[in-house]
């Protein structure tokens, strides 16, 4: 009894540390890609090589995730990452959204999900 | 408008492409110090890097024309490729729930660029 509860516990707690993982490498992707924009309109090439960095540590977190946790977890956390960068373009992009664009990323967001399941 | 989705049609199919050889490449490491360092000398890994940083310079040069939330999206294409390319290469089965993934996906990239 004891060995079955430990062993599910175990399993619990690398489902959320999975979780952690791709959560943080998702904020580092959506703040990378806001760095590549400000690189990209002012060729400014500190923030591209920032942008850069950042996918990097992001592409680390994500490695690390995936020896947690599987992938139909990890994906749909990935998939938020349309969201971050929707709210984080409207902060630091002057950049406007609106229904359709609200629409198309729920549906991807749902499709990203999705695609990872058996 | 058609010139921005041809190319990232084209930065997401390298970067797709790019995922899965470098996936290819990981299939025989271990995880230890030893075997990172390896990393460097690995053919597909170090080839997988070159072509995702190929379609990540495609995808830098387009971002200057447009909106981040308009042409972000469009990098959820290389899921789409992934599952094609998997299915051909990988003889992985396409089950319905992915068909409805890849559409859901699609659906949600032209809503965008009718959002614009």
């Amino acid at each position: 009894m004891d060995n079955k509860k430990e062993k599910r516990w175990i399993e619990i707690i690398k489902k959320k540390k999975a979780i952690v993982f791709i959560l943080l490498s998702t904020i580092f992707t959506s703040f990378g890609q806001i760095f590549w924009k400000w690189g990209v309109n002012q060729t400014d090439y500190f923030w591209i090589i920032s942008g850069f960095v950042f996918y990097f540590i992001a592409a680390s977190l994500m490695v690390i995730s995936f020896k947690f946790g599987e992938l139909s977890v990890v994906y749909p956390i990935i998939g938020t990452s349309y969201i971050w960068v929707s709210f984080l373009s409207l902060i630091f992009l002057n950049e406007s959204m609106n229904l359709l664009k609200w629409l198309g990323v729920f549906f991807i967001l749902v499709g990203v999900s999705l695609v990872a399941r058996k | 408008m058609i010139l921005t989705i041809i190319l990232m049609i084209v930065s997401t199919l390298i970067g797709g492409f790019a995922a899965l050889i470098i996936k290819k490449g990981t299939l025989k490491l271990e995880i230890s110090f030893w075997e990172t360092i390896k990393v460097f000398k690995n053919h597909w890994i170090v080839s997988g890097g070159i072509l995702y940083l190929i379609s990540a310079i495609i995808y830098l040069l387009v971002l200057r024309k447009e909106d981040l939330t308009f042409l972000y999206p469009f990098a959820s294409l290389t899921y789409v490729w992934v599952c094609l390319f998997s299915a051909r290469f990988l003889k992985e089965k396409i089950t319905f729930i992915r068909w409805l993934a890849v559409f859901l996906i699609v659906l949600g990239i032209v809503l965008i660029s009718l959002g614009r």
